[in-house]
This record gives structure tokens, sequence and C-alpha cells, in this order.
């Protein structure tokens, strides 16, 4: 009875056999190899004990809460569960998962509204070019205002748009192309500013200049040619 | 003639889709073993029914994924199993010191031998408890759930060659723990 003398094969399977709860009696080719394997033997020994266990341990089963607790049982599930539905989840994965579930159709709606808008703009930046063709065409004054739009971060003023209020920076800039359309046209302004009124701020000035002036500049500049 | 109760895995399909009463009636059909099988590891009821409570809850939220309805039982003694150890780390500072303490040794003979065979039944559930967590999760799933080793495989996520072999080892340690073979404790409760 040796186990070097055994097939590994052959004792894992015999094993698997015994704890199992193969009985040796019960299979003949088991009884035959534990005659003949030290190893195999020792484990038939053993697992011979194995009923014993189960009868030791079953002795003294644990105190049964009764029938009230079993009836019970299912309903409190129930509720448990619906319960634990109700609360919020705090793990921090559910919190994340939570938020991709949420965050991730709102990212994706707002870059569908990005998009759409990056399309608007562009057509309108396309038509704004054509506008400025359109425009120089026309008069000087209204294509540098429109030529100063499509000029952005540049420092210049947007002058005549009228998306955007007038500030009182491009007031000014409005104020003194006016002054020097005027001298180049050799017409003096009627709202011309004098002493009393230089401590008018640009909002006020431009509020008192007429629409004559400027007539009177665009006609002055169309007897020009139109050329600054 | 009575009708055929439906098998776990059909239970299983129904609860799948939102039946309740599927799902009710695997809880009936496991609530005893599974709260037995906690109480063994916590020794408390109140522990033992909340855990099993607390394993139903996680087996009807992880249900959808549950691909193989067959190994239903072994996927619940699992849950279960490994709720109870958590539980039991969870709260092992806080373990009454009061429980250690011995009987009063001065009894009449017959209670005395009574309280020599309980008390080995409660060494050979001390040793059990000592053994390592996948022997002796092997080892109860055997012996009380009666298991065959294909699904004790599955619960303890194995093979079930590994599944064997963690049991045979169980049995060498826990003969090696008491100091002799389990059938004469056995013998001698059998007497009682």
């Amino acid at each position: 009875m040796s186990p070097d003398v055994c097939d590994h094969d052959v004792c894992e399977q015999m094993e698997g056999k015994l704890i199992q709860g193969t009985r040796p009696g019960d299979d003949s080719e088991l009884a035959r190899h534990i005659g003949s394997c030290l190893r195999c033997f020792r484990t038939a020994s053993e697992m011979r004990d194995v009923p014993a266990l189960t009868t030791l341990l079953r002795v003294e089963a644990p105190e049964d809460p009764g029938p009230a607790f079993w009836a019970r049982f299912p309903t409190n599930v129930a509720h448990a569960w619906e319960a634990s539905r109700a609360r919020p989840s705090t793990s921090m994965v559910a919190r994340l998962r939570d938020m991709f579930r949420l965050q991730l159709p709102a990212a994706l709606a707002g870059a569908c509204v990005a998009a759409m808008l990056m399309i608007v703009a562009s057509s309108h930046r396309e038509r704004t070019k054509v506008d400025v063709v359109a425009a120089t065409r026309a008069t000087p004054v209204v294509a540098m205002a429109v030529t100063q739009d499509d000029r952005p971060n540049d420092g210049a003023e947007i002058l005549l748009a009228d998306d955007y209020p007038i500030e009182a920076q491009s007031t000014a800039t409005l104020m003194q192309l006016t002054q020097q359309l005027a001298t180049e046209a050799g017409v003096v302004l009627r709202t011309a500013v004098d002493e009393n009124e230089s401590s008018l701020n640009p909002v006020e000035e431009v509020e008192l200049l007429g629409t004559d002036d400027l007539r009177t500049v665009v006609q002055a500049l169309r007897g020009t040619g139109g050329r600054i | 003639m009575s009708a055929v109760a439906p098998t776990d895995a059909e239970l299983v399909h129904q609860a799948k889709t939102g039946s309740r009463t599927a799902f009710e009636a695997l809880v009936r059909r496991y609530q005893k073993p599974l709260y037995f099988l906690c109480l063994r590891y916590v020794h408390d009821h109140d522990a033992a029914a909340d855990l099993a409570q607390r394993t139903f809850i996680r087996v009807l939220d992880k249900l959808p994924e549950l691909r193989d309805a067959e190994i239903f039982r072994s996927w619940l003694f699992r849950i279960g199993a490994n709720l109870s150890l958590n539980h039991l780390r969870d709260h092992a500072r806080f373990v009454d010191e009061a429980q250690m303490v011995p009987d009063e040794p001065n009894l009449m003979p017959d209670v005395q031998k009574h309280l020599e065979t309980a008390e080995e039944a409660e060494a050979l559930r001390l040793a059990v408890a000592e053994l390592p967590t996948k022997q002796r999760m092997t080892l109860e799933l055997r012996v009380y759930e009666e298991l065959p080793f294909k699904d004790i495989a599955v619960a303890l996520e194995t093979t079930e060659g590994a599944a064997k072999v963690n049991f045979h080892y169980a049995v060498k340690r826990l003969r090696s723990l008491l100091g002799r073979p389990l059938s004469e404790l056995a013998g001698k409760v059998e007497r009682r």
C-alpha cells in the first residue's frame, strides 16, 4: 500500500467519490483502490466521520421563531424593499451612476443646442459678409460700421449695430468720426460742441447731434465722391 | 391530484418580469433555510432575521443580473453567508465577554452528563466557527442545506473539485481540533 505507485488522476477520482459520500462497500473499484493506496485509505477513514459530524451539528437545532414569524416575514421583506427603494442612494458609485444617468442626456442636449447655435451663427456671419459687400457699394460710413462688426477682438467698437447698446466709448468714436468727416467735407455742424457744452459726456453729445448733421455730412461726402 | 409546485427557475423568470407573487413564493420557500444559515453565523434571532431580510432585498435588486435561474438557491445562500460574515466582521469587537464565563460545575450527575454532551456539540460548533471561511461555508452548505458539491461550487464561486477539497480539509481540521474521531462524540450524543 503506497501512494507513490498510484496514478494521481485515479486517486483524485477515488477521493472525489469518497468525499461525495460513496462507500467503499458500494463500489468495488473504490474498495480495490483503497486496499492498495494509503492516501485514499486515509481519506476513506476521515470521510467515515461525516455522518457523525452531521448528526452532531444537527443535534440541537436552533429554536424556530414560530409560524407567526414566518407568516409575517414575506410582508416584512416587501415593506423593507419598498423602503429601500424610497431612500436615495448615498454610495459614491450610486451617486456617480445617478449623475451620469441625468447628466449625460442633458449634456447631449446641450451639445445639440450648441451645434445648432454654431450653425446659425455661421450662416449669420456669411450673410453679414454679403451685407458688407453691398454696403461698401452704398455709403462708406455704413460700410465702415458694418466692417467694424466683422472684426472681432481688435479693439474696434461696433458703431451702428442694432443688437448692441451704444456704449460711451463707441459714442465718442461716433462723435469723432462725424466731426472728422464734417471737417474734411468743410461743413460746420449745427450742434458743434461749444465751450459751454464741453462738460457733456459722449452720450449726451450724441443725443444733441441732430439727424440734420448726419444728413449734411452724408451729402457732403457724396459731393466728394464718397472718399474719406 | 395536487398541482406541481413551480421550480425555482420558473419563479425566478416570473419574478424577473415583475411578478411579486413569484418572488413571494421564493421568499416563502427559502426563508427558513436562509434564516437558519444566518443564525448559525450570528447566533442571534434579531440579527439573523434582519440578515435574512436584507439578503432577500439584495436578491430582488440583483435578480435581473442572475443569468442562470437554475442556480438561484446557491446564489441566495452565497449572498446570505457573505452578508452574515460581513455582519460578524463589523460586530467582532462588540462580543460580550460575559458569554465566555463557564457554567457552574457543581451539578447532579445526569444533568452533568447532559451538559457534557451539549458542551461537546457546542465544542464542535465552535470548532466549525474556527474553520477558514471557505471550508466553513462548504461544510455548512453540505451538512445543513445538503447541497451537492456542484451547487456549493456555484455558491462559493469555485470549482466542484475545489469544493470537495475544502470539505475534505474541513473534516480533517475538525478531527484535529477536537482531538479525537467525530464518531466517538456522535456515539455519546446518540446514547442520550
